[in-house]
Order: structure tokens, then sequence, then C-alpha cells
């Protein structure tokens, strides 16, 4: 069963300048996005800088509106559902933060943090509470006695833990980890990937993983889905990764620096920059940076179309 | 044998730094972010600094260019530079006059936020600009059109008219190549690159550090890369040294390193970090545990905590041990 399929989402925000304040230009963060999560798997969402893939988190649960497209929710369509129709089904969705600093409230400590999300879904007594809270960290390996103290008393690799723990305290079906480990240092991110991978495992989650290192997203994930100005560009299961068809995926691929000196790997480098997302590129977005471009990419946008299984690309030419 | 007899006096060298100490002082007391630190920077290589927050590698640098400000201070150690004609410098014994000849000139540093590093009210152009009369004395439109040349070497296209862009009108990527720009107007003999491509995308990344690859290529500059990221020191570094909490804790060339690395700490990163084999590897190597805090450091080895092979040795101070051009701070090695 697919815990969630987006259809066709767009997204659009606007620009306003002027004295007038008139919508001049839009930024097309997501445009014609369409997948599917199968409960209980991870799905990895990488890119690079805007591609989309935050902003397509975020639609996908609600924090931001989308313009048009679908969003369906362990069947239901939420694509048009109020704050008070999404506030029940809150609990059935979290989302863990890039930054470990700025997620967490300052003001509050972090026994308050990890029972207010409880106290709003699940309406026990406070002692309760505070129990689940202790079992919470103790979960995520953080003394109870953090209890009391505040988010500046901890690391980063901590914080983020209170962070898991907070999303998961009203045991969420889906869980949107958008750059989780992006902001720590290696020897705490693999630590915290695994902790993720555990909680996972026990909790029986459904996560989305969004970052831009596809050494971690392909460890991490059981399908790959690569974006790229607002785009999909190809899906297919991490374990395919060296079967990639995509010339955008490939050279990302290549980009990326392998961690021993003794494999010597031609680099594909890609030429130019990455275009503006606010006047993204005719026909296929990547055709102004892509190695085998014809001049039909300018025209024609391609298709998602299935390549094989559940391996799917857009692309003309492969 | 200490660490600072380890560092022969080596022409091969442009840079060595010898038992470096650099504090910082803080609520919880005075604090060695750079603690004793040596290093030989071979000339025509790029060599890379590696550790995680907080070692000491960006203090390193910017002691080496003294730059470090209050509460910081530079307490002791020395740092020569050898230029082309076998002249040395002794950078901690200058005067500021002839230490701002260095800056920019002989050594130039390129830093990671290249949005904060350039002055955003000055066009690029000027600030190329300003780099090069400081030190090279030419007038302005010769300057002016060394910039643009240097703007196309970096691959900026249309350098004509982005001279005059100011960095906001530019790409992550686009500032970054105006900083290496910026770095190399004046040909230095060393160019110190602290995280120069973590804030910019994968793809970028690739083409500023192919860039840079083929600048040394192309001029024999030296480089001191400095990273968190194992994989751009296995692509590009021939000498990788590793920090941690302040000290260097191993130093090798880079084969060697990932191949036969001694020190747990090297060891452990490496095997922390997923490689992309196309298998599921299922959990991580990861290391336990998290840095000490410099005010609170434990006795001996500061790995210690966090150290699967710890023994009594490790609670005295421990030296480093040399095994031909590989060394390495640890009793019990791999």
């Amino acid at each position: 069963m697919n815990i969630l399929e987006v259809k066709n989402l767009y997204k659009r925000f606007p620009v306003r300048k002027g004295f007038f304040k008139r919508n001049t230009r839009y930024v097309h963060a997501v445009t014609d996005v369409s997948l599917e999560v199968p409960e209980g798997s991870v799905v990895g969402l990488v890119g690079e800088s805007g591609c989309g893939k935050t902003t397509l988190g975020r639609t996908i649960l609600k924090l931001i509106e989308p313009s048009e497209g679908e969003i369906f929710f362990q069947g239901k369509d939420i694509t048009k559902f109020t704050h008070e129709q999404m506030r029940p089904l809150r609990k059935d969705m979290q989302i863990i933060f890039q930054d470990p600093f700025s997620s967490l409230n300052p003001r509050m400590s972090i026994g308050s943090a990890l029972m207010e999300p409880l106290a709003i879904h699940n309406k026990n007594k406070k002692t309760d509470r505070f129990e689940q809270a202790i079992e919470l960290l103790r979960t995520v390996g953080i003394d109870e006695n953090a209890m009391v103290k505040y988010p500046h008393e901890f690391s980063g690799g901590q914080r983020q833990r209170i962070g898991i723990a907070r999303a998961l305290s009203v045991k969420p079906k889906l869980v949107i980890a958008d750059e989780a480990v992006s902001a720590l240092d290696i020897s705490i991110q693999a630590q915290i990937i695994n902790l993720l991978m555990d909680l996972k495992g026990q909790f029986g989650l459904t996560m989305i993983f969004i970052a831009h290192d596809l050494k971690v997203v392909e460890h991490i994930s059981d399908f790959i889905c690569v974006m790229y100005l607002g785009r999909v560009m190809e899906i297919f299961q991490a374990t395919d990764l060296e079967k990639a068809k995509h010339p955008y995926t490939k050279s990302l691929i290549s980009a990326i620096p392998i961690p021993d000196p003794a494999i010597k790997v031609t680099r594909e480098i890609l030429e130019g920059e990455i275009p503006s997302p606010m006047a993204p590129p005719s026909g296929c977005v990547f055709h102004t940076r892509c190695p085998i471009a014809k001049p039909a990419c300018a025209k024609n946008i391609p298709k998602l179309r299935i390549l094989e299984g559940k391996h799917r690309v857009a692309c003309d030419l492969v | 044998m200490t660490s600072g007899e380890v560092i022969k006096n080596n022409s091969m060298s442009i840079l060595e730094i010898k038992n470096l100490r650099t504090s910082f002082q803080t609520k919880q007391g005075k604090i060695y972010a750079a603690d004793n630190v040596s290093m030989s920077i071979p000339r025509g290589k790029i060599t890379a600094l590696v550790g995680e927050s907080g070692c000491g590698k960006s203090v390193t640098a910017m002691s080496v260019l003294r730059l470090i400000q209050k509460p910081g201070k530079v307490e002791s150690g020395a740092v020569t530079l050898t230029l082309d004609e076998q002249k040395t410098l002794e950078l901690m014994t200058l005067d500021d006059e002839a230490m701002r000849k260095v800056r920019g000139n002989k050594i130039a540093m390129i830093f990671q936020e290249p949005m904060t590093s350039l002055n955003p009210v000055y066009t690029v152009g000027d600030q190329i600009i300003e780099a090069i009369t400081l030190h090279q004395g030419l007038d302005y439109n010769a300057a002016r059109d060394k910039a643009v040349e240097m703007l196309t070497r970096v691959g900026i296209p249309n350098a004509k008219e982005r001279v005059d862009n100011y960095p906001h009108e530019m790409s992550g990527g686009m500032r970054q190549r105006v900083m290496i720009a910026m770095g190399l107007s004046c040909h230095p003999d060393l160019l110190i690159a602290d995280e120069p491509t973590t804030a910019l995308d994968v793809t970028i990344q690739a083409q500023i550090l192919e860039l840079i690859n083929k600048l040394v290529q192309e001029t024999g500059m030296s480089v001191l890369l400095i990273t968190h990221d194992l994989g751009i020191v296995a692509s590009y570094a021939e000498k990788v040294m590793v920090m941690y909490a302040g000290q260097i804790v191993e130093e090798a060339d880079t084969m060697t390193l990932y191949k036969k690395p001694k020190h747990p700490y090297t060891k452990g990163l490496l095997a922390s970090i997923p490689s992309m084999t196309g298998k599921k590897e299922g959990r991580l190597k990861a290391i336990p545990g998290v840095v000490p805090s410099l005010t609170d450091l434990p006795k001996g080895c500061r790995f210690q905590d966090r150290c699967e092979r710890k023994t009594e040795a490790c609670l005295a101070p421990i030296d480093i041990t040399c095994e031909g051009d590989h060394l390495f701070r640890c009793v019990n090695p791999h």
C-alpha cells in the first residue's frame, strides 16, 4: 500500500515587486511532481540547490499549500484539507529539520518541547507525558536529566537526537527528514544515520529522506528520487544506482569524490551554473547543462516514463 | 622523539609550522585551539588538513596569516615560509608592514562562505583590483585588465561584463571563483583554501576543485586544503594531516592514510562514511561519543574516551611516532 501519493504537484512562489506589490515573477519550486511512497519504505529525495526537494517535503505535509495537483495520504485526498482538517492527521506525519540550532525553541526546556506534542495529540495525564518524554529520550540515547535543560546546553548531534525524539513522540506513520544530518560532523552523521535506521525498524516508520549527499541517501534509502529545478529527473531502487540513466543523475554520481585514492574517476564535470528557479529553461530543464542535449530537448518537456520495473526516467534520449 | 624535532628543514616544503600554540580566552578559562601543532607543507602539491568542527584546522590557518584576534592569541610557535629563491621568512617575527606584504601576495587564503568573504558594497572587479594595485603597483587600467584576465582564467564567462557585478548578483559557485581569482591575482606561492566548497552544490564543487587542481599543475602553486570531506581529500590531495581536539593525530601520503591508517580516529572516520557501492551495508561503523570540550580534556590522549583500543599508556601525554613519512600520535595504533 502506498502511504503517500503525490500527483502532478506544483508549487509556485510569487515574487512581489514594485510599489503596488504586483506579482512580477514566480519561483517555480516544484513543477509537475508525481511520486509514490510505499508503506514501510525509505524514499530518498536528492538534488542540488533550487531543485525543490525541501519545498516538496513541506508541501506534502501541508506546511505549504500546493499551487496545483493532488496529495493522497493513507488513501485520503488531503490536497484541499483545511488547517482544522489537517490537525488530527498531523500526528501521523512528522518532520525532522536540518538545523539543530534553530529547530528547537531556545526558550523551552527539552521536557516541555517533548511533552507539548503529546499534550496536543494525546491528551493524557501530565505524569504520563513526563514518563513518555523520558522514554523517548532514552530511545534516542539522551540522558533523562536533559528534561530540565535548554537547547543551548547541547551539541548539534544531541539536539538532532532531541528533534528526532520530538518527531517520534506522537508515533507518526510518515517522517520526513529534511537534511537531518547535513549540518553534522561526519562522525556524528554516522551515529544519527544508524539511529534513524534503528528507529525506522523499531517504530515501523515510512521515511522520506531529503538530502544533497547522494552517498548518505544511497545508504539509507530503498528508492531514490532525483530532482532538478523543481522536476523529477529519475526514480530508481537504491540498489540500482549504477544503472542510473539520466544524464543529470550520472553527473551527480560522477561529481561525488570517492573516499578512496586508489579509485580514479573520470569526472563528467557539468559546465555552467544551475539556472534560477525563477527562469527555468524551456523544454527539458536540464538541457542547458546536459552533455548529450539535442535541439529538440529545448522544446519538449520529457515525461517521467517507465524504463523497467520501478525505474523511471524523464529523458527522451535514454 | 618530540614533535618539534620531527620537522626537518626542507626546501621541498613551502611552509613549516613548528609548535604552534594559539589560545582563546573563554568563560571557562584559557583553551588552546591549536595545541603544539607542527607541520610541513610540500611545495607544488595539494596537502589536506582534515578534521571535524573544533579540531583547530581553521585556527591553524588563521594563525599562519596572523589573522587571529582577541580573545584569541598566538602564544608561541614559528612559521617559516620558504620562497622560490631559497629565501625564508619567519612570519611570526615580521612587523605589520612586512606581514601585509605576505598576505594576499605570497600566501593567499580563500574561505568557506563566499558571500560573507566578499565585500557586498564593492564590485568583484574592484576587490580584485584592490589586491593587485596593493601588491603589484599597477595603475587602475592595467589592474582592471589583469582582473578580467583572472576572472576568465577561473572560468567566469563574459568576464568583461561580470567584472562590474556585485557579489549578490552572482551565484555561490561564481563568488567562490571570484575568491579564487582574488587569491590568485598576485600569483601567491601558497594558497590556503579553508573549506572552499562546503557551501556549494556537488556539481559546482567538482568544477571548483578541478580548477584548483588545474592551477596547481599549471603554475606550481602549493595548496593547503582544509576540509572535513574525506572524498575530496582522496581525490585531490597528495598528503593528509588529521587533526583532533587541537592536535595533529596523523599525517601520511594519501594512499597510506586511506589504506593503512594508524590512528583509531582516522580509521574510525574512514569506516563511518557510507560508500557508494550499490550494496546495502547495514549499520555504519560510527565512532561512539563526542569530541571532548577543550575546557575539559582528559589526561593523556584526547581520543581515549571514544577509542576501542584504549590502554593504560593512553593516560599519559602522547608524543608523535614516526615511521618514515607516516606520523601518528598513538601508543596503541592499528
